[in-house]
């Protein structure tokens, strides 16, 4: 090729550069315009752009959602073991808020009620045949407490002790029917004795000797009258549940639904004392015997 | 006709790489194939310089208009690039893929400074230096990492286009005539 071939190639390839300076120079005066060729090259690039994209994108979620599964499968092993902790945790953090609860309710009744108490945890339960608790063993014996003692938890009366032994004691229960307590209902002020009632199916007590012209009503809360000289006055024993009243006889029958969750009790207080008498002559009587630094119930 | 399919080739790895390199993790540079295919013309354009110049302009064009730049941006880079290139490979020989490599980094730096400097003069949104400067570093890195690939495909091509036997040899052999 001759030099001077060469060069005037090199001069069309110059002017040819001009075409490109011309585009652009109108392009950026009008940035947004496209001519016909622009659309008809974006015509041909979109489709092309859109089929691989549709095929990346449908390779991409066949190995996300079918062929990386193993990390699916370790991560999902991960999930579960932390969520199986999650509720072990959950559980004892709901178990240990029941207990403060319950705690808290103790403190509270040890503050109100007026004998001295000691606190006792519950380590066992009788089971009926029905699978009701009717009686609990608590983790208190001999030395500390004595047979008779009342028992109440934070939400009411629980019972009394029945028996000591060792470094245990058992608890008849208020819905037990060996158990009486001496009743009054705060709305009406009537008086009454609860006895226990002992069904199998349901922890139920009866108030005796309720006169029939007392006009007692479902729910009505009832509490100790604080004079059959076991229980102070005003603890929770439970809430109406049933009356009848028959034709004959002086008596309604009232059936109340003890306060207490017999079969939820973990802790509870034992009072030491009985509650003070309204005995105005009581400066004068010989003070009750100390043992162990406690005032045994006798 | 070994333009033409130069272009289009071009025209199809600029459109499918568009649609690939969102998946990969580079987010700002990529790789400027259409910056490579008029690098092959000018270093591999046979006498004939206005030819590959063409080639060059219409390719700038073509991925201009698919990446969105104002038409005629790229055009005039790369069919700049082209004559530069076609000058220098008169007076260097070009093989192996590191000087390939080499060449490619150099060009695209050049290309993204001057492309960030037409813009600036046309008063065309630029950012600041120093990102471009990045993004254009970025993507020289790229484009040199790929120029290797992409100058054996286009030898393959020219080996077709081949007038003799000892031409096609020469181009299976890595050089550029």
């Amino acid at each position: 090729m001759t030099a001077k071939r060469r060069a005037a190639h090199y001069v069309l390839a110059t002017l040819l550069l001009a075409t490109p300076f011309v585009l652009l120079t109108s392009s950026l005066k009008n940035p947004g315009k496209l001519n016909a060729f622009d659309r008809a090259v974006l015509a041909v690039a979109s489709p092309l752009q859109r089929a691989v994209a549709w095929v990346v994108d449908g390779v991409g979620d066949a190995w996300h959602h079918y062929v990386w599964l193993v990390d699916v499968q370790k991560e999902n092993d991960e999930l579960r073991r932390a969520n199986e902790r999650l509720r072990h945790e959950l559980g004892t953090a709901a178990r240990k808020a029941s207990e403060a609860e319950g705690l808290e309710a103790l403190v509270e009744l040890r503050e109100r009620v007026p004998p001295p108490t000691i606190g006792a945890r519950v380590v066992a339960v009788g089971l009926s045949p029905a699978f009701r608790v009717s009686r609990v063993v608590l983790d208190r014996g001999d030395g500390e407490v004595a047979p008779g003692m009342p028992v109440v938890a934070g939400e009411g009366v629980v019972g009394r002790i029945q028996r000591v032994y060792g470094g245990y004691a058992d608890v008849t229960l208020a819905v037990d029917p060996q158990s009486s307590i001496d009743v009054v209902l705060p709305r009406t002020t009537s008086r009454g004795v609860l006895k226990g009632l002992g069904g199998d199916n349901a922890y139920t007590a009866k108030i005796e000797y309720l006169l029939k012209g007392e006009e007692v009503k479902d729910d009505d809360p009832v509490v100790t009258s604080g004079l059959g000289g076991v229980f102070p006055k005003d603890l929770a024993v439970g809430r109406v549940k049933r009356i009848v009243k028959t034709e004959y006889g002086l008596y309604q029958e009232v059936e109340v639904k003890p306060a207490v969750d017999f079969s939820r009790l973990t802790r509870v207080l034992v009072l030491l004392a009985p509650p003070p008498p309204p005995d105005p002559g009581a400066k004068t009587k010989k003070a009750p015997e100390q043992a162990f630094g406690l005032s045994p119930y006798r | 006709m070994r333009v033409a399919v130069h272009v289009l080739l071009a025209f199809l790895w600029t459109v499918l790489l568009g649609a690939l390199w969102r998946l990969t993790p580079f987010e700002l540079a990529a790789p400027d194939v259409a910056l490579l295919y008029a690098l092959f013309l000018g270093a591999s354009s046979r006498g004939k310089v206005w030819e590959a110049t063409l080639g060059a302009i219409v390719i700038g064009y073509l991925a201009d208009v698919v990446g969105g730049a104002p038409p005629g941006l790229g055009a005039f880079v790369l069919g700049l690039l082209c004559v530069l290139v076609r000058m220098l490979s008169s007076r260097l020989l070009l093989r192996g893929a590191l000087l390939t490599a080499v060449l490619s980094f150099v060009a695209a730096a050049a290309a993204g400074v001057a492309t960030w400097a037409i813009r600036a003069a046309g008063g065309v949104g630029v950012g600041p230096l120093s990102r471009e400067l990045a993004v254009a570093l970025g993507s020289a890195l790229l484009t040199a990492f790929l120029s290797p690939i992409v100058f054996r495909a286009s030898r393959g091509v020219d080996a077709r286009f081949a007038r003799t036997q000892r031409e096609r040899e020469a181009l299976r052999e890595g050089y550029l005539l």
